[in-house]
């Protein structure tokens, strides 16, 4: 059985640390935008992408993105086309590349016609690609010039499908699951053709794309709730904690080692976020570490500087991930119970 | 009657399942391979199964980058050397399998391939609306005939397919981090007995975005509880079953219990789907 990482301590680089290779295309951020304010805040601290996603229309029950219109009472939608326009113009003078979210898990046929116009709205205010979340929208918009974005909510977990994606409708980026090994976001690095955008700080350990257990009513995010139990022989009901919680949330430490396996783009999470200076934050950090690496300075010092001056590092991150061992691509718990 | 087919993980109840007047028997679980016997143990298994005159279903579990391959191989170890269906639970397995499965095979959408919900976009309520069935999806897959869903998916639109329900259970999760591996602080394969015991859990505390702590539900909230298998993550039913085919998932019934389902379940005839 291998030995837990210390807990309390930032992680150990790994041997032999990654060196920067001077051909290699920079890495983007990618960062949630759903304001003016926001879009000022993530560009300050260091995004080169933004990703969107647009309210929709007021007939229509259903979010046609990853989100729904609140979580956690928090908005998660640009709330207006104007606005929308607003944002990819400013993103744009900025040198920002644009996402827009229309990755909706499923889209119900009688839908289908308001989703293909909210993606239009998309399109017309000027977004660079277009974010779709299920096989059917990615047929749906394959051959109308869309550069698309195989999002999140499609799940793609095998090389078949990301080839297939590519091959049949002309994907030409992936954003991986949350709950993947380095060793297996080395293999889709390694499809030509295909940009990879690996998902970091956020992830549940639940299979995200199959999930039923977000957004129930009172409770919220069932797979980072509280639970008591037991299993059948082992007596009565224990509290047993964050017990579907098997989130593996920051990737900080292997930002050297996901940039020299080739992976394009990074995707900080947070469109629901409820404080966007915080979200910038992260994306400060994970800029930090990017420049840090290509300047050739080891992870370890650009963390040790971070140490000295961030007080969210110190509070926050340090307690809850590092403490935790809720590091996305080292040998923890969480990981050891993948299947 | 009913088309009724009890579903097990290994084979370990075989013997029980063929003595039992089920029309199929099904081996294997959606949510990992590690708990899928080897593949002469199914190809024993499909021979015993057809030769007594049932169909025999293989669940494929979803494959992930690493365990991707071994799931084809062993899918097609079984299919080309017996009639048996394969219910495929991820687009990757799908289009293998469209491709490479003998014609004597037959592909079933799995419940992996069904989960599809959309999120609410009404600011004032992030209740979920229904789930439903992608029928989209299935019409890029035609290879897949047949589509299992759960009692609560509304399956309008999918009249073309057999809609095939499992009524012990809803899934509303699969771990890629096996919560019960995790904790028994152990991993796959060293794990494969500790899901033949499922835990019963219950929600008492909401975890909040705003302040990233865990706290007690608001007075009144209904707890959820859930049923974890292994991986799997099942709610209760709460919808009373439709369709003409009918998988009874055998983990859940005592051996009396579940010959007394098996019989029930074949029932009167179907009510028509597509609601």
């Amino acid at each position: 059985m291998p030995v837990d990482p210390p807990p309390g301590q930032p992680c150990a680089p790994r041997e032999p640390a990654p060196r920067p290779d001077p051909d290699r295309r920079p890495v983007a951020l990618n960062a949630p935008v759903r304001s003016l304010k926001m879009l000022e805040l993530q560009m300050a601290a260091g995004a080169n992408e933004v990703y969107v996603a647009l309210r929709p229309p007021a007939d229509v029950a259903v979010s046609f993105d990853a989100l729904p219109a609140r979580r956690d009472d928090e908005p998660t939608h640009v709330p207006s086309t104007a606005l929308l326009a607003e944002l990819v113009t400013a993103a744009h003078a900025a040198g920002l590349r644009v996402h827009f979210c229309a990755d909706a898990p499923v889209v119900a046929h009688g839908h289908e016609a308001a989703w293909r116009a909210h993606v239009g709205a998309g399109v017309d205010a000027g977004a660079d690609t277009v974010v779709v979340g299920s096989l059917a929208g990615v047929a749906r918009l394959s051959g109308s010039g869309i550069p698309l974005v195989a999002g999140l909510p499609m799940g793609v977990s095998t090389l078949g499908y990301a080839a297939h994606l590519r091959d049949a409708y002309g994907v030409r980026r992936i954003v991986v699951p949350h709950t993947l090994t380095l060793g297996e976001i080395t293999g889709f690095c390694t499809l030509d053709g295909l940009e990879i955008e690996v998902p970091v700080q956020t992830g549940a350990g639940l299979d995200c794309t199959r999930c039923r257990l977000s957004d129930i009513p009172g409770v919220g995010l069932g797979c980072r709730a509280g639970y008591t139990g037991s299993q059948a022989d082992e007596g009565p009901p224990a509290d047993l904690g964050g017990f579907l919680d098997g989130a593996s949330d920051c990737a900080l430490c292997d930002v050297p080692a996901l940039i020299e396996i080739g992976v394009r783009a990074m995707q900080i999470p947070g469109r629901e976020s409820p404080n966007v200076r915080q979200n910038a934050k992260i994306t400060q950090m994970y800029r930090r570490a990017v420049t840090g690496h290509t300047a050739g300075t080891p992870i370890t010092e650009v963390i040790a500087a971070i140490d000295r001056v961030e007080l969210m590092w110190q509070m926050g991150w340090l307690p809850r991930l590092c403490d935790q061992q809720r590091c996305r691509f080292r040998d923890t718990p969480q990981q050891r119970a993948y299947v | 009657m009913n088309t009724v087919e009890i579903r097990l993980t290994t084979t370990g109840r075989l013997d029980e399942a063929l003595a039992l007047p089920a029309d199929a028997i099904g081996i294997g679980q959606e949510g990992c391979l590690t708990k899928l016997p080897d593949a002469d143990t199914l190809r024993r298994a499909a021979d015993r199964v057809i030769a007594d005159g049932r169909s025999f279903v293989l669940v494929a579990p979803i494959a992930w980058p690493r365990t991707a391959d071994q799931v084809c191989e062993r899918l097609l170890a079984v299919a080309t050397a017996a009639p048996v269906t394969i219910a495929v639970n991820d687009v990757g397995t799908a289009l293998t399998l469209s491709s490479a499965a003998p014609s004597g095979c037959t592909l079933v959408a799995g419940l992996g391939l069904t989960r599809a919900r959309p999120h609410s976009g009404d600011p004032d309520d992030a209740t979920p609306p229904a789930p439903l069935l992608d029928v989209a999806l299935l019409d890029l897959l035609p290879a897949l005939r047949a589509v299992e869903v759960d009692t609560e998916t509304d399956t309008a639109g999918a009249a073309s397919r057999q809609i095939r329900q499992v009524v012990d259970a809803v899934p509303v999760g699969w771990g890629r981090s096996c919560p019960t591996a995790r904790r028994h602080r152990t991993g796959p394969p060293d794990c494969r007995p500790l899901c033949d015991t499922p835990y019963t859990i219950s929600a008492h505390q909401r975890w909040r975005l705003q302040h990233g702590h865990r706290e007690p539900l608001p007075a009144g909230t209904e707890r959820p509880t859930l049923t974890v298998w292994g991986n799997a993550v099942h709610a209760p039913v709460r919808t009373a079953p439709t369709a003409g085919y009918r998988i009874l998932d055998a983990r859940r019934h005592t051996p009396d219990a579940l010959a007394a389902a098996v019989t029930a379940s074949h029932g009167p005839a179907p009510v028509p789907v597509g609601r």
